[in-house]
């Protein structure tokens, strides 16, 4: 029994520090990259490329940025750039939900897919899932938000 | 931070990497070492057994439900090292993936939410919610 458990144990260690190896090789250039990226300012020139998103998802021009740091670098940095642009009174509390119904569904989309892609997940079903929600789900809080918003003044709002 | 900004981006780089990997290792290894000991002792067939009706929904084992709720209460890491510790097809990591990936470390997120000034409950149970059906439509289509 005693002997069976250390066994266990083992068992257990091994397969965790065989998953850490694999992981390794993934997250250490990653970082790099990442870090590069933010050197270089990319996130911003991207940025630029995404302006028609703003539209798409009825979010302000200034949503575009904290938007595309948090899918690409994570949460936390993301809002860091919310909190910065709210200081600055750049975003309105409408722009801000949006942005946190979005990066709540779908953030660090490197990071994250990818270590779960080495665990034997599925690449695309990850990226699809996880972007066309948190699209879906951005869209109907701005539905919802303008009938909230019309609801006192005109009793013609359609479904 | 003055110190990190001078620094180069591949030191800096390199140094996340090495904290991912730590902050990884530090949850991962004693995790697959702790489901690993309770598989042997039969607590985890038990637990699994009980889970067995609700997980099956998605298309999950039992012992799929304890990913779930450490992915997400504590983090995707945790999720990982049970994903690491327990028989699945690759059909059934794609599940809990998509469905860890959307909804995880509900604290420690809600409250760098709440700093950007929204409510942090709505956008908790938003993602729990969307994760679950996530988790069935992936389990049908895939």
């Amino acid at each position: 029994m005693g002997i069976d458990l250390f066994e266990a144990a083992w068992d257990g260690f091994v397969s965790g520090v065989h998953g850490l190896k694999n992981i390794v090789i993934i997250v250490m250039p990653l970082m790099v990259a990442i870090e590069l990226a933010k050197d270089k300012g990319i996130m911003e020139r991207i940025t630029a490329k995404f302006d028609a998103l703003a539209g798409f998802l009825k979010i302000s021009q200034k949503a575009v940025l904290p938007l595309v740091v948090g899918v690409g670098i994570g949460f936390s940095y993301g809002s860091g750039v919310i909190i910065q642009s709210a200081r600055e009174g750049e975003l309105t509390l409408k722009d801000r939900y949006a942005i946190n119904i979005f990066l709540s569904i779908c953030h660090s989309i490197f990071e994250d897919t990818l270590l779960l892609v080495v665990m034997g997940a599925s690449l695309s079903w990850l990226l699809a899932s996880r972007l066309i929600l948190a699209v879906a789900a951005t869209l109907l809080y701005g539905r919802l938000f303008v009938r909230l918003e019309k609801e006192p003044h005109s009793s013609t709002t359609t479904l | 931070m003055s110190v990190e900004a001078i620094q180069n981006p591949w030191v800096r780089g390199l140094k996340n990497g090495i904290n991912t990997v730590w902050e990884l290792a530090k949850v991962v290894i004693p995790l697959t070492i702790l489901i690993s000991v309770l598989k042997e002792t039969g607590l985890l067939g038990t637990l699994a057994g009980k889970m067995e009706p609700l997980m099956s929904l998605l298309g999950l084992p039992g012992e799929a439900a304890l990913a779930l709720v450490v992915g997400y209460f504590v983090n995707i890491y945790s999720a990982i090292a049970v994903i690491l510790a327990i028989e699945l097809t690759a059909k059934q990591v794609t599940i809990i993936a998509v469905m860890i990936t959307i909804c995880h470390g509900l604290f420690l997120e809600g409250a760098i939410t709440q700093k950007t000034g929204v409510k942090a409950f709505p956008l908790a149970l938003m993602r729990v919610v969307v994760s679950i059906l996530a988790g069935l439509v992936v389990n049908w289509l895939y």
